[in-house]
């Protein structure tokens, strides 16, 4: 429909202000078109410039690249953070006051148009409706009831209205509610903005953590960036609660053919307790799109780093067979008592082959200080072999029982008070458009006289559909009523 | 409105017709039904185990169906014949049917946690998929196979792309944690179907100007000067300066080493120049003719020679990626398959369809549009493809939102594939919003719908090729 037409109509009812030209302007659907192409060709903007705020380009880069007087413009003037300038929020901002504008102008005729029940129309709309058949139908009045049952049968149950003695009139009015669609997906959209601003402002997204496994944590910092001297700048924070890791995995894929781990990650997971006041409020596991949700924080699995390892060993007298257990870190020193010697953990292997033996599992390397490797102040115990280190001969030997990788687990931390709000509102858009797009509000009349039917229907969309479902009718009652003839004053 | 009865009649299914059509229907169906049965009593253990092998036998059955249909498609756009017609959809209704079947074995392989859609190769099976099964969805309700001839022929060419991937990435991908979502089933489902409904509104926006009576000399002009953007943007100029055609060779396969040497492949570039340059020619004979009708004559004669140029540098680039190549600087290393710019391959093969759809057009346009609907059906298919993609695209934007949301706790990062899957869906509410709001019908609505198509194109294809982020698992680096 031409708009422009519609958009005064709509704008001017009876007893109102005649609204202002600013108005007028916000309104305009072409203001809204403009506002959909801007925003996508800034958006291309930032999509062929690297943006400094992904991953790929950073200021420094910049700086090195194209000078510091080049790049200390393009930042001032937003192009190395597009989606962050203000030119950006300001279209933003515009382009919603459209919407919001658009949608209370068009409203009065919406409203209208949703609330016009016509159970007995004006002459007119049979005379204007494009699918209107009349048919000449001697006993027409007496068999309402039959007429009911197939007008239903098309156009759902009517309402009956009598008009006088001898007519009466079917009318059915389905789907008004699809005119509510444009304006329920522009709801939605508002409502998105609403709750993304919610989050900007009352929340944050990337707080970091990292605990390690056993232990617990109150503290985190918000990453705020990079300062153009290249510092990370953070900003620490402490929860509410503790955080406890209880545990953390990292597990590879294996080679398809070969069995063999590669690099590939399958699988990051942490246990993760909550604790306020001493007291273990839940827990659960974490995973890469699994989080955790707690007193409006989200604990993500972001990443992870490794410990020192800790190795179990026992020291055994060789002649009496005294086990004394040990708990050795990599490059400590221990001590056995009753030995002078110092010891060092040098390395650890987790699959230890040697070129005459093969594969021989798990190894830790150990050095005594002040000796040669000739000396013996050098050697290896296996934990699949617990006497190996009794053929060195001293006067205790080690044996490995145990060894542990402890990790720190790398939590991400986010408070997003807006998502219901976003969710709600990416409900509406998607619902308004099923409403907008594939129903339409269809109203359909059957006028029935002493001397004959007539037909008429408007659709204010998809009238292709509508027309084959009119036409449908018209056939099923000319079968059902074959004394039913098309009246010539008719179409 | 006399015009309302031929209407009528144009609106009513025709397809499938007639029982004996309609039983070969349901059996090619049912074949696809059997297949997967007998495709889960195979043994699934290991590297290409035989349900792996059977899967991939599937899918090459598939992608040949769509080149027996595509040939029947046309056969019936340029002579008239209806049987030809019926054959071409079952035949393509075979080769969807054995399609489902393929990937549904190939998910079988994954034990159901890994939907057959996580790299370059799956996705260009399953958006090929797509496209069969909304084409032929469209071709049901709409009873007309015109489309066929235009749509059919991208599945094939994705079909075919797929086949030219390296082995190893067809092997089952080993995806890492943040892709291991059940929103990454629905959020890529939504794009693949939305993604199909803006090709069926492309193509249906093309037979619309068809019908219209657009010139197709002005429509080789303008495909023309696309072919030269095209070119330009793949070859980063090289093409141009160097007469050069680089596909990348990132990794090299057996040793599993990462490596990008650009390979110009021989006489592709030189090719590609020479197509280039007549491209040109064509596009300026139309334009000259307006003031010396003389050039007119030359404009298909360029084109044609434009388009042999391009067909014969495809055919090189083709061979190129499917033979092996010594590895420059590195000698030890002969005599290996080079992983294939798939991406590239596919914006080429691409451009060229188009151009074969363009003398088609010139060859055929006549009949073509004889035996086409009204102007107002054609209008208000492409109109229905934009109303069934755009609902689709909103949804794969706010799946991607919920479940980056859920992985990496941020709705939206401006990732470009992101963005451009943004721009995308800003282009089509431009489109509704000059459909409903201004009353656009007709050319320029179809010049709407054949512009948001190109953007649809660089969202999925250019983006991983031209952009780098998040989504680049998807591209061949």
């Amino acid at each position: 429909m031409p708009s422009e037409t519609a958009t005064t109509e709509a704008a001017a009812p009876a007893g109102r202000q005649e609204p202002s030209a600013l108005w007028r302007f916000f309104a305009n659907v072409k203001l809204g078109v403009f506002w959909l192409i801007l925003l996508g060709v800034l958006s291309i903007i930032g999509t062929v410039i690297p943006q400094t705020t992904g991953q790929i380009e950073t200021l420094q880069g910049y700086v090195a690249r194209i000078g510091p007087d080049r790049a200390a413009l393009y930042n001032q003037l937003g192009l190395l953070d597009v989606y962050h300038a203000w030119w950006f929020s300001l279209v933003l901002v515009l382009m919603c006051t459209s919407i919001t504008v658009a949608s209370f102008d068009r409203w009065p005729r919406i409203y209208k148009d949703f609330s016009r029940d016509e159970p007995v129309p004006p002459p007119a709309r049979f005379e204007s409706s494009p699918f209107r058949k009349k048919w000449e139908l001697a006993a027409a009045h007496g068999s309402i009831e039959d007429l009911k049952g197939l007008f239903a049968r098309f156009f759902g149950a009517p309402q009956v209205s009598h008009v006088g003695e001898r007519e009466a009139v079917l009318y059915s009015n389905r789907g008004k509610w699809t005119r509510m669609g444009v304006l329920v997906v522009h709801a939605g959209i508002l409502i998105t903005a609403a709750g993304a601003v919610l989050d900007a402002y009352g929340g944050f997204k990337n707080g970091q953590m990292f605990i390690r496994e056993g232990a617990s944590s109150r503290d985190f910092l918000i990453l705020q960036g990079v300062s153009p001297a290249g510092e990370v700048l953070t900003d620490p924070r402490t929860l509410p609660f503790a955080v406890r890791c209880d545990d953390f995995d990292v597990q590879f894929y294996a080679d398809p053919r070969s069995g063999e781990p590669t690099k590939n990650p399958k699988l990051f997971r942490s246990h993760l307790t909550i604790l306020e006041n001493g007291q273990e409020r839940m827990g659960q596991d974490i995973f890469v799109n699994d989080p955790l949700r707690y007193g409006g924080y989200t604990f993500y699995q972001a990443s992870y780093q490794a410990a020192d390892p800790t190795a179990q060993l026992e020291a055994v007298e060789a002649k009496t067979g005294e086990v004394i257990p040990l708990t050795v870190k990599l490059q400590q020193n221990f001590k056995v008592v009753g030995d002078p010697n110092v010891y060092v953990a040098s390395f650890f292997e987790e699959s230890f082959t040697h070129q005459d033996t093969g594969a021989l599992g798990p190894a830790l390397g150990i050095e005594i200080q002040g000796k040669s490797e000739k000396d013996g102040g050098r050697f290896l115990i296996f934990q699949k072999y617990p006497n190996f280190d009794r053929e060195r001969g001293g006067k205790y030997f080690f044996r490995l029982v145990r060894t542990e990788q402890p990790f720190f687990t790398g939590l991400q931390i986010a408070s997003s008070p807006g998502t219901p709000v976003v969710y709600t509102g990416c409900f509406l858009m998607v619902y308004g458009m099923l409403l907008a797009f594939f129903l339409s509000h269809r109203q359909s009349w059957l006028k029935v006289t002493a001397e004959g039917v007539v037909f008429a229907g408007l659709a204010y969309r998809h009238r292709l559909a509508y027309e084959r479902k009119a036409r449908a009718f018209q056939e099923a009652l000319e079968t059902q009523f074959p004394s039913a003839r098309p009246s010539k004053s008719g179409r | 409105m006399a015009s309302k009865k031929a209407l009528a009649a144009d609106i009513r299914p025709r397809f499938p017709p007639r029982l004996f059509w309609t039983a070969l229907a349901w059996i090619a169906a049912a074949a696809g039904a059997g297949f997967f049965a007998y495709g889960l009593a195979l043994p699934a253990e290991g590297v290409g185990s035989a349900r792996f092998e059977f899967a991939s036998g599937l899918l090459s059955a598939a992608a040949f169906a769509y080149l027996l249909g595509f040939a029947c498609y046309l056969w019936d756009l340029a002579w008239g014949k209806d049987l030809a017609g019926r054959i071409a959809s079952l035949v393509t209704l075979t080769g969807a049917s054995l399609h489902t079947a393929g990937l549904l074995v190939r998910w079988t392989l994954s034990g159901l946690e890994q939907p057959p859609w996580t790299n370059l190769y799956e996705s260009l099976v399953y958006f090929a998929w797509g496209i069969a099964v909304v084409y032929l969805v469209f071709e049901w309700r709409s009873a007309s196979r015109a489309a066929g001839a235009f749509v059919v022929p991208v599945a094939l060419i994705m079909m075919g792309l797929a086949a030219f991937s390296p082995d190893h990435s067809k092997e089952i991908p080993q995806i890492m944690p943040a892709l291991q979502s059940k929103w990454i089933k629905i959020h890529v489902t939504f794009a693949c179907i939305a993604y199909a409904a803006f090709l069926s509104a492309f193509g249906f926006a093309i037979l619309f100007l068809v019908k219209d009576k657009l010139p197709v000399a002005f429509m080789a002009a303008v495909y023309s000067i696309f072919a030269i953007v095209m070119f330009l943007s793949f070859g980063f100029g090289d093409v141009l300066l160097h007469a050069e055609f680089a596909l990348k060779a990132p990794t090299i396969i057996g040793t599993g080493e990462m490596m990008n040497y650009p390979q110009p492949v021989p006489y592709s570039g030189q090719l590609f120049l020479v197509s280039l340059l007549l491209y040109g020619a064509a596009a300026a004979c139309h334009f000259a003719a307006r003031k010396s009708p003389v050039a007119a004559r030359y404009q298909r004669p360029a084109f044609a020679g434009a388009f042999a140029a391009h067909t014969a540098g495809l055919g090189a680039a083709f061979y190129h990626a499917v033979s092996t190549h010594p590895i420059p600087m590195r000698p030890q290393l002969t005599l290996l398959q080079w992983d294939v710019n798939a991406y590239l391959l596919a914006l080429v093969s691409l451009t060229w369809l188009g151009s074969a759809v363009i003398l088609i057009l010139d060859w055929r346009a006549e009949r073509l549009e004889a035996t086409l609907p009204s102007r107002e059906i054609l209008d208000d298919w492409s109109y229905k493809g934009v109303l069934v993609g755009l609902p689709l695209m909103t949804l794969n934007l706010i799946t991607g939102a919920i479940w980056a949301n859920n992985a990496w706790g941020s709705y939206w990062s401006w990732d470009p594939k992101e963005t451009w899957a943004l721009i995308t869906f800003l282009v089509y509410a431009a489109y509704i919003h000059a459909r409903i709001a201004r009353g656009w019908m007709g050319r320029k609505s179809a010049a709407l719908a054949i512009a948001g198509f190109c953007v649809v194109l660089f969202t999925y294809l250019g983006v991983n090729l031209f952009l780098s982020g998040l989504h680049s698992y998807g591209s061949p680096k």
